[in-house]
């Protein structure tokens, strides 16, 4: 698997926007592709028009007992889905120090969907220890 | 809750205005059109209808965006692989790498994709929005309209409407279909636009098969069965003869040689039905038939070995091999050029309708021949019996010093009896028959892998000879050419090593019982039970 990485430490220069419009460039190219938005402030749920909420917030997406597939919301355009922001991922740093464990059933749940999606985008937030 | 994207369609009155539809679903629900597209898609599959038996025909799209290939299933709809083309694609291999591709190439192999239909397609395309103005699902309206060719005249087809949900929104896609029973009371598409289509211009999928499919009843005289088996054979042949002519793909010639080989073994095996001059006339015509087309098959198939004869070569010496590809490619062309001759000249045309007419032309009450009204299934019984008796006799003749020859004769006693299985197949049970035909074929790959091998290690040393004097290929190409007929030599002995344990399994006991108590004639059965032991060995 490739991993490219939009990567600045400054905000505002374009980290998401430029996520966001490779997602699209990608899905257009028909590849089936998802967004999963994992930055709290949920600035790629907005681009897509999409709510930024998850029943049951961070805690749903990280046990695993939901599967991840029933998080996605279809955007406009054919191909390109979303797992939207919620508020709660701004503990997500906490919540995966406190629960190392989470962090494999994370793994599981990606692995689920790699299986159906071509393409990930993940859009994170930078944590600094 | 599974949050796959669903999708409906429903057939429009043939008399719907576009428009009226339009309207009356924008006044229903928050709805806008997105655009209207003029496409033209064409339907592919290969001859043997390969796709369709998968449950798929391919769909080959072209707009504004340029050229599309993607499969679409026939019952659900849904499409998958989409996969965006710049050249014409007639083969797997020809896609570029892709999960279509991947899908395709063990289902099509070595065939052609074939145009069935092609079609104009207006598309409507609207949305549902909500109140942020966000896609929650997807209309669409489709016409369609068949483009005429050679086969068929152009013809509208009803328009289709169809509802597509988006990921997360279930709720919006059974209220749109609720409004749509509602408003606009429509049938829902139970068939499907594309098996719609053909069935407007009576294409029937699954038409051709190089199976023999007769249905034969126990009783019926041995002389009106080897009729209808060479009737359906010649069938066959016809049915590939304009395929070899436009060399759309080698299976073609591939299907046609079967059919003769099977149409010689039929000939063989079953004597004392025809008249001898026609019995005759027939074995010289089938030989005639293999030998101009054997040829252009065996190029065919070191063709369809090339690859694999390249990827076995370290990779920097791969692409020395290349002369021999062109000097295979010049020597097919010039092969298949005899073969249309051949295939157009009068002695081809006057044979086939000779035989033709012989065979269609009406039994006479009785015959003199002493096998002609004998029962089939007695003939089928004796005939396999005897076979069975002779592939194991000759397997276990075979040791680890027994000449290349001796696998060959073994090869010939299978393809007879494997053909005599296929042949009066419905006679027996299929339960019965099916995985000793199963067991039979396994033994045969092997054996053919073995003798292939051996034929392929003669033919490239001879290409090889030829190819020094006939074209500049350099040292390098030569050098290529040695490694492979060690790589050959190698994978021949290692074969000729498994023969052994393959012919064990063949011959197993478990085998035997199911051969003896299918096949084994009733009468011989009664007289000779103390035979038994020669081919039962517990």
């Amino acid at each position: 698997m490739k991993i490219i990485a939009c990567y600045n430490i400054k905000g505002g220069v374009g980290k998401t926007a430029t996520a966001v419009n490779l997602a699209y460039l990608a899905s257009h190219e028909g590849a089936r592709t998802l967004v999963m938005d994992l930055d709290p402030q949920g600035a790629a749920s907005f681009y897509f028009r999409v709510k930024p909420k998850i029943k049951g917030g961070l805690k749903t997406l990280m046990d695993g007992k939901q599967s991840l597939d029933e998080l996605i919301k279809g955007t406009d355009y054919a191909n390109l889905d979303l797992i939207p922001a919620d508020f709660s991922f701004r503990n997500m740093d906490l919540f995966l120090e406190k629960a190392k464990n989470q962090r494999g059933n994370y793994e599981n749940c990606s692995r689920i969907l790699m299986s159906t999606m071509t393409l990930h985008f993940w859009i994170v937030r930078p944590v600094f220890h | 809750m599974n949050s796959a994207v669903r999708r409906m369609s429903f057939v429009l009155p043939v008399d719907t205005r576009m428009s009226d539809i339009k309207n009356k679903l924008t006044s229903c629900m928050h709805c806008e059109e997105l655009h209207i597209h003029v496409l033209q898609r064409t339907y592919f599959d290969s001859f043997d209808w390969r796709i369709y038996c998968a449950g798929g025909v391919i769909e080959e799209e072209s707009g504004n965006d340029g050229f599309t290939l993607r499969w679409r299933e026939f019952v659900s709809n849904e499409i998958y692989g989409n996969t965006s083309i710049n050249n014409t694609v007639r083969f797997a291999w020809d896609l570029p790498d892709c999960a279509l591709r991947e899908r395709l190439e063990p289902i099509l192999e070595m065939r052609a994709l074939l145009p069935l239909l092609r079609m104009n397609c207006k598309v409507h395309g609207l949305i549902v929005l909500n109140k942020d103005k966000k896609t929650v699902a997807r209309l669409g309206i489709e016409e369609n309209r068949i483009l005429g060719s050679t086969k068929f005249k152009p013809r509208k087809l009803p328009a289709i409407l169809y509802v597509e949900s988006v990921k997360g929104y279930d709720t919006v896609f059974k209220e749109v279909l609720q409004v749509i029973n509602q408003q606009l009371a429509l049938k829902v598409d139970d068939q499907g636009m594309v098996q719609r289509a053909m069935a407007a211009v009576e294409l029937q999928p699954g038409a051709y098969s190089s199976n023999l499919n007769l249905k034969l009843s126990a009783e019926t005289p041995i002389a009106v069965v080897i009729r209808n088996i060479l009737l359906r054979l010649f069938e066959i042949m016809k049915a590939n003869e304009w395929g070899i002519r436009a060399d759309l793909d080698s299976e073609f010639l591939h299907e046609f040689r079967v059919a003769v080989r099977r149409s010689r073994s039929a000939l063989g095996q079953i004597r004392g039905v025809l008249p001898h001059s026609i019995w005759d006339q027939f074995s010289r015509k089938f030989a005639w038939l293999g030998e101009i087309t054997g040829p252009t098959r065996d190029l065919d198939v070191y063709l369809l070995n090339f690859g694999a004869y390249k990827n076995s070569l370290p990779l920097p010496v791969r692409d020395d091999l290349d002369p021999l590809y062109y000097f295979l490619g010049k020597h097919r062309k010039i092969e298949h050029k005899k073969i249309i001759t051949y295939l157009e000249s009068a002695r081809y045309r006057k044979m086939i309708a000779a035989s033709l007419a012989y065979l269609k032309a009406p039994l006479s009450a009785r015959s003199i021949f002493p096998n002609a009204n004998r029962p089939v299934l007695d003939v089928a019984n004796q005939r396999i019996w005897r076979m069975v008796r002779r592939v194991i006799r000759e397997g276990e003749t075979i040791n680890a010093s027994s000449p290349p020859e001796d696998l060959h004769e073994l090869r010939k006693s299978c393809k007879k009896l494997r053909y005599l299985m296929e042949f009066f197949q419905s006679l027996y049970p299929s339960d019965g028959i099916k995985p000793l035909i199963k067991s039979l074929k396994l033994l045969q790959n092997q054996l053919g892998e073995y003798q292939d091998l051996h034929v392929q290690l003669a033919a490239l040393a001879t290409f090889s000879n030829q190819m020094k004097s006939e074209s500049g290929a350099t040292d390098r190409t030569f050098v290529a050419i040695d490694i492979i007929l060690q790589t050959l030599e190698q994978r021949q002995s290692q074969v000729r090593k498994m023969f052994k344990a393959r012919f064990a399994t063949f011959a197993e006991n478990k085998n035997r019982i199911a051969f003896s108590k299918l096949f084994k004639p009733k009468i011989q059965k009664e007289a000779h039970a103390h035979e038994d032991h020669c081919l039962l060995q517990h």
